[in-house]
């Protein structure tokens, strides 16, 4: 197994065996000022000098001098001190130090008093050390702000670096878009959410391109995309994928059978030729709806009516094909009531009037007829009476002479005005009027 | 005495010419090392002068056994990983997805020539966890035991962040290849 994965290690340890990158020119001087502050900061027998002693001397004051007194004495010290001996003044300093912050200007001042009226010499020699203590109190816990300052420079560059470091992390690409599927035509507005990144590049599947940081792209074509970002920043770019699918939209289609209807009679068909659909809505135009996919309908008044399908395809797509005026409602009709009480004081020859409710007359209520014959039988299948005319109906006579009462069986065949032919039976009931 | 140990010797005295002779002398091979390790050439330039002054400062301590150089290497990658402690080891902490398949391993091989550059390219762009695992593995050779203790990790962690390192760097070998080869076909 060794064997035979060791080609990424030898490409990688031949390339970098004796690799050498030159350094900055001011490499060497940062180098030898970190060296210098190390070597210092690093207690070594060999080198004690001065410099520790002071430190040792300044720490061990400021250590007598913070267990010994209480704050208040001291400024009456300070200024009873000021015929003291040399470490007097120096006393003082190292108090003031850390106390500076809490104290009044005035007893800087009086410090500052009392420091002047040292003699030349120790003064020189106090200045000397202080600026000593000022950078070897390191050791002690006290970190003098000189030091510190020189720390929090270096602390401040690393810093920057590390902030450096995330800049210029390899960039990540991401990306987002309210809704990955949609019908065609469909519009996606995608927002990035890469990192680290300055350039992006998009490729939207469909041989569509951008570069703009949040593109909105139109997919005018159903079909499966892999949308691709590449997001590019100064240490590199990277890829990422998304598929997008666009679906195709269903297409509303459909025929209405018979183009001439009679209404109310005759129902109206509806054949739908609707393609990738698989959910239908129908709105017939009168107020009702039927969610069949070849629905039948009865219209109960004639009139204009727009027929509208709605489609749905199975991921939600939609289309609507609307008819207007769909088809020619004819009110041609024939219809025969079940009962009529003749007129008992002689026949009328069977000519009616629409309107009257004397209902003395068997006839139809009827539009469009443009031929007609009824017939009309007993019950032995005598026929009784017979009329081509729709204006003349059956007065309940038979020569002359009333029939009796009785159910009677009637038939009726014709055309309408529209050509369309009818076929009609049924029974009629003679009811015996009352004679007055 | 050679002239090697007599710059050393001089060093140890704090002979600041003979430290920067030292520095001329293997600056850039060190950082050749160092840069490996890093993101960026500064971030390499800080673990050369981290490491330098741990150098100088622990020279006396060198036991002369073997070459200087060696020792100064290793330092510099002690450096690199203790500057990978500091900065990255936390922040870029990554979940270990568990048994990653390790596949058959299909045979390498590498038709372009692929500069340095393109494979330092490589490196620094890995995460740096597996920057670390794979620079201590590959190149320098250190065992996965020891590496785990070297990073404070476990020893399945180092082998799977190196399997995964390698993974990724051949990915970008592969695509360096292809666009290589499109580049000479146009």
């Amino acid at each position: 197994m060794e064997h035979d994965f060791n080609h990424i290690e030898d490409l990688f340890r031949n390339a970098f065996s004796g690799y050498q990158v030159p350094p900055s020119p001011g490499l060497w001087k940062g180098l030898v000022r970190k060296l210098k502050v190390r070597e210092f900061l690093r207690f070594d027998p060999s080198s004690f000098n001065m410099y520790y002693l002071g430190a040792i001397v300044t720490v061990g004051v400021a250590g007598v001098l913070l267990l010994g007194k209480p704050g208040q004495q001291d400024r009456l010290d300070t200024q009873a001190a000021q015929t003291d001996m040399l470490q007097a003044p120096e006393q003082d300093y190292e108090v003031a130090q850390p106390v500076q912050k809490e104290e009044t200007p005035l007893n800087e001042a009086q410090n500052e008093a009392t420091k002047a009226e040292a003699e030349a010499i120790n003064n020189k020699t106090i200045k000397e050390q202080d600026a000593r203590h000022e950078s070897e109190v390191a050791e002690v816990p006290y970190v003098t702000p000189r030091l510190e300052a020189q720390e929090s420079s270096q602390v401040a560059i690393l810093k920057a670096r590390e902030e450096d470091g995330f800049r210029t992390l390899m960039p990540l690409a991401a990306f987002e878009a309210g809704q990955w599927s949609g019908c065609v035509p469909f519009t996606v507005t995608f927002s990035n959410t890469s990192e680290y990144a300055e350039s992006y590049s998009w490729n939207f599947g469909d041989g569509g391109m951008s570069e703009k940081k949040e593109p909105t792209y139109i997919f005018d074509e159903p079909g499966e995309y892999a949308v691709t970002l590449i997001a590019e920043g100064s240490h590199g770019k990277d890829v990422v994928t998304h598929n997008v699918t666009v679906f195709g939209r269903p297409k509303a289609s459909f025929e209405i059978y018979p183009e001439d209807v009679y209404i109310p009679d005759e129902p109206v068909n509806f054949h739908n030729y609707s393609q990738n659909a698989e959910r239908y809505r129908w709105d017939f135009g009168d107020g009702e709806i039927s969610e069949a996919a070849e629905p039948v309908h009865y219209y109960k008044t004639t009139g204009n009516y727009n027929i509208r399908l709605i489609a749905w395809s199975a991921e939600g797509c939609v289309d609507s094909l609307t008819i207007t005026n769909a088809f020619e409602s004819t009110a041609c009709n024939i219809q025969f009531p079940n009962a009529f009480r003749p007129n008992p004081h002689g026949p009328s020859n069977g000519y009616y009037t629409d309107g009257r409710t004397t209902n003395e007359v068997f006839h139809p209520v009827c539009k469009g007829v443009v031929e007609y014959q009824l017939r009309i039988y007993n019950r032995m299948g005598q026929l009784v009476f017979e009329s081509n005319d729709v204006n003349i109906g059956w007065d309940g006579y038979v020569n002359d002479k009333l029939a009796r009462p009785d159910v009677y069986i009637w038939k009726a065949r014709g055309r309408f005005s529209n050509g369309q032919e009818f076929v009609k039976f049924g029974n009629v009931t003679l009811v015996k009027s009352d004679i007055n | 005495m050679t002239d090697e140990s007599r710059i050393i010797k001089r060093c140890i005295r704090k002979d600041r010419s003979a430290q920067q002779q030292l520095f001329d002398m293997y600056a850039s091979i060190l950082l050749g090392v160092c840069r490996r390790y890093t993101l960026d050439l500064p971030e390499a330039e800080d673990i050369l002068q981290e490491g330098f002054i741990k150098i100088f400062l622990n020279l006396k301590n060198f036991s002369g056994k073997g070459p200087l150089i060696n020792w100064m290497r290793k330092i510099m990658i002690n450096t690199a990983i203790t500057y990978y402690h500091k900065h990255y080891k936390h922040r870029f902490h990554q979940e270990i997805e568990e048994s990653e398949t390790t596949g058959v391993l299909t045979v390498e091989e590498w038709d372009a020539d692929f500069t340095r550059e393109e494979l330092l390219k490589v490196i620094q762009d890995l995460p740096p966890g597996y920057r670390m695992v794979f620079n201590l593995y590959a190149i320098e050779g250190y065992k996965h035991k020891e590496i785990g203790e070297l990073l404070d990790i476990d020893v399945n962690t180092s082998k799977s962040q190196y399997s995964r390192a390698r993974k990724l760097i051949r990915e970008q070998l592969m695509k360096l290849e292809k666009k290589k080869k499109l580049k000479t076909l146009k």
